[in-house]
């Protein structure tokens, strides 16, 4: 049974597999190698995932939904059309529709996969990514952190022994892991990131500075105007390098707004952004107790580092210019199918042994000293600390009389709870006693997946408590979850014999939707062509119909946002 | 000391490259996933031989102990790591005071490189460039300006700013400006906010100050800064983390359903939960049972003394209630903080601050019960629907209590 390997993104997903020839990349059911992470009902009440949805993110935004990998782990609830998902179910639909893509490529049922997160993702965020998995009728092997994947690739396909500092950033994180290769093993020295800052937040940012400077609320705004919006400034972001200048217009309300986008002004709005994005380089620098001069090679991962103000930046950081001999965009994808190789022991392979650091520090609440209150955070396993590893710490109840502990389960670098992330909570009954007499062992268990286990002991009774985390965000208990499972197993995708057609019609609308006047009127006319001809069923005639249309729409459509 | 050596399985030896190898072929042998334990020992005798080897330093000087020192092998590596941290910044700042002559220096540049003609053309350039952004800060900061987060931003618009060096001497620099703004306000203005929140909560969350909050003060140079420094700090509409709201990043979708049940939020002080109507009905119904018995007993005994005061049926209900208010101002001011019918439920009467009740806080607390109790029936009704907090717990700023049921939270 094979294992495929998947990089499920915030803007794309894609999947591979590791076969005798090495690293196979899996195309999607258009031939494309990425999938967008966008979802989204289509007219006939079918999901469709990927492109089709992204294209009709602009003129059906009710309907579709993107940049949900966001909201992983926590237990807000997106509408779209009449349903209502989490973004675990949401992300189980890509899985599933990867899942179905692998499975056509291979010729054979696939259910075990690697999927891959970020680096900085927290334990909720990690259950929910596995969730997501088993929604979807996947066994995750493994959750391989996404600069750890591209370390494998780069490192395996480089043949290059040495340091490395990864910077990945993709739609929505950014991750910074420092890696070290030698002998056939992969050491992951620090990790550090920022699990709200990626290529989206760019955009957002553009957008957001244009609102402002035009004293327009964001709310005023239809979905329409906004999401032509994002799709405007998304594709001036990607064609930055090649124009120094780029005139965009805007239906703004019942205004037209003219703007110019230039090198100075992104700059600008995107400093802050860039300020941030040295923090958690410094950090993992000085976690990994190294000087940039001995790290050998910078290896750039994600969409949003093909970004010249990106490459700039770290090149002023270090001194030299990253190196980045792979495709950004799958060596992510590269790292997982050959950890899945790596999983099925297969024979092609050189033995790789692979060891990894909790990115964060984990602890408990207490209370402080004599006085000071409650919400003190007790570190176990400090960031950094090589994986798997457990920890034990004891504590003593707080006051008289005591006859319950509860241990809150916290995750951050910061010494008073509140500013921490909550991963849930355990209650241990103890036995009456004066303040202090009753001792609690607290055992931290951190695995090679990134998560984490909790065994409580109260000492004087022998009494032990086993990850009963009462509360995680975003996580499911059985009969929600068999609830959801049969939600989604109901939700049907659309045949893949048709997905090219629909998939022009989809762009023939969006590009409608944002033209106007005589263009409109063109395109209008076009689609109801192509529609009549697909309802001859000639296969011959649509095939041709389909390479005419594809022409027309090019030269329409000068947008760059896949 | 063999130790380490014997779980790598080589000789000691000062050459890096053959301990790394002799680590990954263990390794091998001791998969993290397999043998997570001896994964553990393993790679902290590689971390320590790794130290040897790079160090020189030898741990089988004389003066060790040998029984200590195969405690502190067993153990992890940090007294090691510690030494190494050290040792690097020495070097750090043994390079920083070669070359760098300002007194405010990042404490974050990793690496400092022995300057070069261009590297000093470009320290040149660097200058101008501060001094021209400290120019357009002069310019916000003097003119109506200065209220609009957007006027600030222009001060990022400089490439400089991402290196490191640039960064946090500007940075220095504008708080040290706007420090001394403040001061001039102060006199002038009586220190009324003359930035608006939303530009200074900017500047806060682009300059970082209060991670380096050690940095930022040690660098300025009179008590102003400190008193700004302080100032932002305690302004909860600056210092409240920006948390990136991933819900706004969201694209398309109908509607968001935030989260029905919001995860339990740090406690910083014990959980509490009301005493429940029933249990406050029961308790105040032993209470005035109690009085009653007491005072049929005093009646027994008054009219045993032919005084007929106590037995006349018209006072008896004032007397009752009297008894019962001072029974209760006696018992829950006291220590014990409960009257007997509530210590029997489990009940405590507290103040505001959790804490016991004074004197002339219990008698409003009576007065306040005695004002109500007038409204008799009605009173009760509506004291069914408060939530465990009645209508003279509301007026006195009291809470009741129910010890079995509160946790405390916290250890």
């Amino acid at each position: 049974m094979t294992v495929i390997g998947i990089d499920l993104g915030t803007t794309n997903s894609a999947c591979g597999v590791w076969t005798d020839e090495g690293v196979k990349l899996i195309p999607n059911r258009l031939g494309d190698f990425l999938t967008p992470s966008v979802v989204g009902y289509d007219d006939s009440g079918k999901i469709s995932v990927g492109r089709i949805a992204k294209e009709r993110l602009i003129s059906h935004s009710d309907k579709t939904v993107a940049v949900f990998k966001r909201l992983m782990g926590t237990d807000h609830k997106i509408e779209i059309g009449s349903g209502s998902y989490t973004a675990t179910e949401l992300s189980s639909l890509v899985l599933r529709s990867l899942k179905e893509d692998a499975e056509t490529y291979l010729g054979e049922p696939v259910s075990r996969a690697v999927i891959s997160v970020p680096a900085y993702f927290n334990d909720n965020q990690r259950l929910a990514t596995k969730l997501a998995g088993e929604l979807a009728g996947l066994k995750v092997e493994r959750l391989i952190n996404e600069p750890t994947a591209a370390a494998i690739a780069y490192g395996l396909h480089e043949k290059n022994e040495g340091t490395f500092l990864i910077l990945d950033m993709g739609g929505g994180t950014f991750d910074v892991s420092i890696l070290e290769f030698f002998d056939g093993v992969m050491e992951v020295h620090a990790s550090a990131g920022d699990n709200y800052l990626g290529g989206e937040d760019f955009v957002d940012a553009m957008l957001n500075n244009i609102l402002s400077s035009e004293n327009i609320r964001k709310e005023t705004l239809s979905r329409l105007q906004l999401q032509t919006m994002y799709m405007k400034l998304e594709s001036a972001k990607r064609q930055m390098d090649a124009r120094a200048e780029n005139e965009l217009s805007f239906e703004l309300g019942d205004k037209i707004v003219n703007w110019k986008v230039t090198e100075e002004w992104f700059t600008k709005v995107a400093m802050p952004l860039m300020l941030r994005a040295k923090r958690p380089i410094e950090t993992a620098i000085r976690d990994a107790r190294l000087s940039p001069s001995q790290i050998n090679d910078i290896v750039l991962v994600g969409g949003a580092t093909r970004m010249k103000l990106f490459r700039s930046a770290v090149a002023k950081l270090f001194g030299r210019f990253p190196s980045c001999n792979l495709d950004p965009d799958l060596v992510v994808t590269m790292g997982a199918a050959i950890q899945a190789g790596l999983i099925e022991k297969h024979k092609g392979l050189d033995e790789v042994v692979l060891t990894d650091v909790c990115p964060y520090t984990l602890g408990t609440e207490v209370n402080g000293p004599e006085g000071a209150g409650g919400g003190f955070f007790l570190p176990i396993i400090e960031r950094n600390t090589v994986v798997p590893v457990s920890i034990v710490r004891s504590v003593q109840t707080a006051h008289d009389n005591q006859t319950e502990v509860a241990i809150n389960v916290y995750q951050g670098e910061h010494r008073r709870v509140e500013k921490n992330v909550f991963l849930g909570s355990l209650t241990a009954a103890v036995p009456k006693g004066p303040a202090g007499q009753e001792v609690i062992d607290i055992r931290y268990s951190y695995d090679m997946n990134g998560l984490l286990e909790v065994d409580v002991k109260v000492v004087s009774t022998g009494k032990k408590l086993n990850k009963v985390i009462e509360h995680a965000a975003g996580a499911m208990d059985d009969a929600t979850r068999a609830a959801s499972l049969k939600k989604l197993s109901a939700l049907k995708f659309h045949p893949r014999d048709q997905e090219e057609n629909r998939m022009l019609l989809s762009r023939g609308e969006r590009i409608y939707e944002t033209s106007l006047g005589e263009e409109r009127d063109y395109i209008a006319h076009v689609l109801a062509e192509f529609d009549a001809i697909l309802e001859r069923q000639n296969q011959l005639e649509i095939k041709k119909a389909r390479q005419q249309l594809e022409e027309v729409l090019k030269k329409f459509d000068n947008e760059e946002w896949f | 000391m063999s130790h380490i050596w014997k779980v790598l399985g080589i000789e000691k030896t000062d050459d890096i490259k053959a301990v790394k190898r002799a680590y990954a072929k263990k390794l091998r042998e001791t998969r993290p996933d397999e043998k997570p334990a001896e994964f553990q020992e393993l790679f902290a005798a590689y971390k320590k031989a790794l130290f040897v080897a790079e160090t020189g330093y030898d741990f089988d000087e004389p003066d060790y102990d040998d029984e200590e020192d195969n405690d502190e092998d067993a153990s992890a590596t940090t007294e090691d790591n510690e030494s190494d941290v050290a040792e690097f910044e020495f070097d750090e700042s043994f390079l920083h005071a070669d070359h760098h002559t300002e007194d405010a220096e990042s404490p974050l540049h990793p690496q400092t490189y022995p300057r070069t003609a261009e590297e000093s053309a470009e320290d040149n350039i660097q200058q101008q460039e501060k001094a021209r952004l400290l120019e357009i800060v002069e310019q916000i900061i003097t003119s109506n300006d200065r209220y609009r987060p957007a006027s600030w931003e222009s001060v990022l618009v400089s490439e400089h700013l991402l290196d490191d060096d640039f960064f946090w001497q500007f940075s220095l620099a504008l708080f040290n400006r706007l420090a001394k703004y403040y001061n001039e306000l102060e006199y002038e203005h009586h220190g009324s906010y003359r930035i608006s929140h939303k530009a200074l909560k900017y500047l806060w969350d682009t300059f970082n100050w209060q991670y380096f909050d050690e940095e930022v003060l040690e660098s300025v140079h009179d008590q102003y800064g400190v008193l700004l420094f302080d100032r932002l700090l305690k302004d909860d509409e600056v210092r409240e983390v920006s948390v990136n709201d991933a819900i706004k990043g969201l694209r398309g979708g109908h509607k968001i359903r935030e989260a029905s049940t919001p995860p339990i939020t740090a406690q910083s002080t014990p959980e509490l939960v009301y005493g429940g109507s029933i249990k406050r009905f029961f308790a105040i119904t032993v209470d005035f049972t109690l009085v009653i018995v007491v005072m049929s007993l005093f009646n027994v005994y008054t009219e045993s003394q032919n005084d007929h005061r106590f037995s006349n049926s018209e006072y008896f209900g004032f007397y009752m209630i009297l008894i019962y208010a001072l029974m209760s101002l006696i018992g829950e001011c006291s220590s014990f903080q409960t009257t007997p019918g509530k210590r029997l439920f489990g009940l405590k009467v507290f103040n505001s601050d959790l804490q016991r009740m004074s004197y002339p806080h219990g008698l409003w607390r009576v007065i306040s019960f005695c004002l109500t109790g007038l409204g008799g029936y009605f009173t009760m009704l509506i004291n069914v629907f408060l939530g465990g907090r009645f209508i003279h717990d509301r007026l006195s700023k009291s809470y009741v209590i129910d010890m079995q049921r509160s946790t405390k939270h916290g250890l």
